[in-house]
């Protein structure tokens, strides 16, 4: 008995020791970098789907090729859908080095909203999502099919890709989650009037982010 | 099974519930520590939103997933089996040692940790395992870190199997 209660306690222990380590590190990020916390500006600078006076913004860093990032968009589209104006949803780019496919997804959004607007990026992030097997799977050369199934050019889109005129907006979406610590995706911000940034480091379902944002908008 | 004769006995049943329920409630919240250490800390919401909140997040990750709640909830249920398992024995065989029992339990719990984060998507220990080894986590776990579950599983089903023999 005695040898089941010490092995027990020290990986019980170990357990709660390195749970702490991680979550100490994730808040010295945090705090190292408070000031980066800032709420997102809703103009054409940022992907955001609702109202631009939304009092609470979610923030997502996210990418097409993680089934994850996959998963929570709809449920983000629900809130957003439900929320009558209240709340809007900013896509950011955080493509992973572990998916290089995702780069060039990430330029194709790009691109979309160069030729289409910010209808078009959103109607073709969906696509990608619908088409993409995940996990960098995706062949790459339905990006343009996709474009073109959207009324675009193909020529133009493909000029666009091979191009460096956007790789710049995705790099400045990567730093500023490099910057606050963003590691994987995806990870979702949540920014309101009355509360603390709230950050979800892993995934959020739905019953959980609608009992955050009925709350937060309850103290509004 | 030898070891299903445990259950003859009731509080080797209450034994089962309360670890099998304990995994499927404090897993969920590991995976989101970070969010729970915001939400505790946060002054804007009451202790009733709170606690609706941290209730939301185990019956979020249970009852809108897709093959991790039944690789969650198969795990959890056999750990409680286990556990009361191992107590059953300790009781009736004093201070022998089943010291494998309680670390494969342990690993298997550890295992499952981190397998409920999002592997594929750059999950903190498996980018910490895969720079190690020098290869992308993709290469590392081509089922996407479904594997870490199945780990836990097969985990739990050998120490399943051995007090089931030390029982017998």
């Amino acid at each position: 008995m005695k040898n089941f209660l010490k092995i027990s306690i020290a990986i019980s222990t170990s357990i709660i020791v390195l749970f702490i380590i991680y979550v100490v590190s994730q808040q010295e990020v945090k705090d190292a970098d408070l000031n980066l916390y800032q709420r997102p500006v809703l103009n054409t600078e940022e992907h955001y789907l609702g109202s631009s006076t939304a009092t609470i913004i979610m923030v997502k860093y996210s990418e097409p090729e993680c089934p994850n990032c996959k998963k929570l968009h709809p449920i983000l589209k629900q809130i957003v859908d439900e929320s009558k104006g209240k709340v809007a949803f900013v896509y950011r780019h955080f493509p992973l080095p572990s998916h290089q496919k995702s780069f060039v997804e990430a330029v194709a959004l790009e691109c979309v909203t160069e030729l289409r607007g910010e209808v078009g990026f959103w109607q073709y992030l969906e696509a990608l999502y619908e088409k993409t097997p995940s996990n960098n799977e995706i062949d790459l050369a339905i990006l343009p099919e996709i474009a073109v199934d959207m009324g675009i050019v193909r020529e133009e889109f493909e000029y666009c890709i091979e191009s460096d005129a956007h790789k710049a907006r995705i790099n400045r979406d990567i730093n500023t989650g490099l910057a606050i610590g963003v590691d994987s995706v995806p990870q979702l911000f949540i920014f309101s009037d009355t509360s603390e940034v709230l950050a979800f480091r892993n995934r959020a379902s739905y019953s959980t982010l609608n009992q955050t944002i009925s709350s937060l908008l309850g103290s509004n | 099974m030898k070891i299903f004769h445990i259950f003859d006995q009731k509080k080797y049943i209450v034994y089962s519930v309360g670890v099998t329920v304990c995994i499927l409630i404090m897993i969920p919240l590991f995976v989101n520590g970070n969010f729970v250490i915001d939400l505790i800390r946060n002054n804007t919401f009451t202790l009733g939103e709170k606690i609706l909140i941290l209730i939301s997040i185990p019956y979020g990750y249970l009852f809108e997933g897709n093959k991790e709640p039944i690789m969650l909830f198969i795990f959890a249920v056999l750990s409680g089996v286990n556990f009361s398992g191992i107590m059953y024995y300790y009781s009736r065989n004093g201070a022998q040692r089943v010291s494998v029992l309680s670390a494969l339990g342990s690993g298997s719990v550890l295992s499952a940790f981190v397998g409920l984060g999002c592997l594929s998507c750059g999950s903190f220990v498996v980018a910490v395992i895969a720079s190690i080894l020098g290869v992308s986590s993709l290469t590392l776990f081509p089922y996407n870190g479904l594997e870490f579950g199945v780990i836990s599983i097969g985990m739990v089903c050998i120490s399943l199997y051995i007090l089931n023999r030390k029982l017998s």
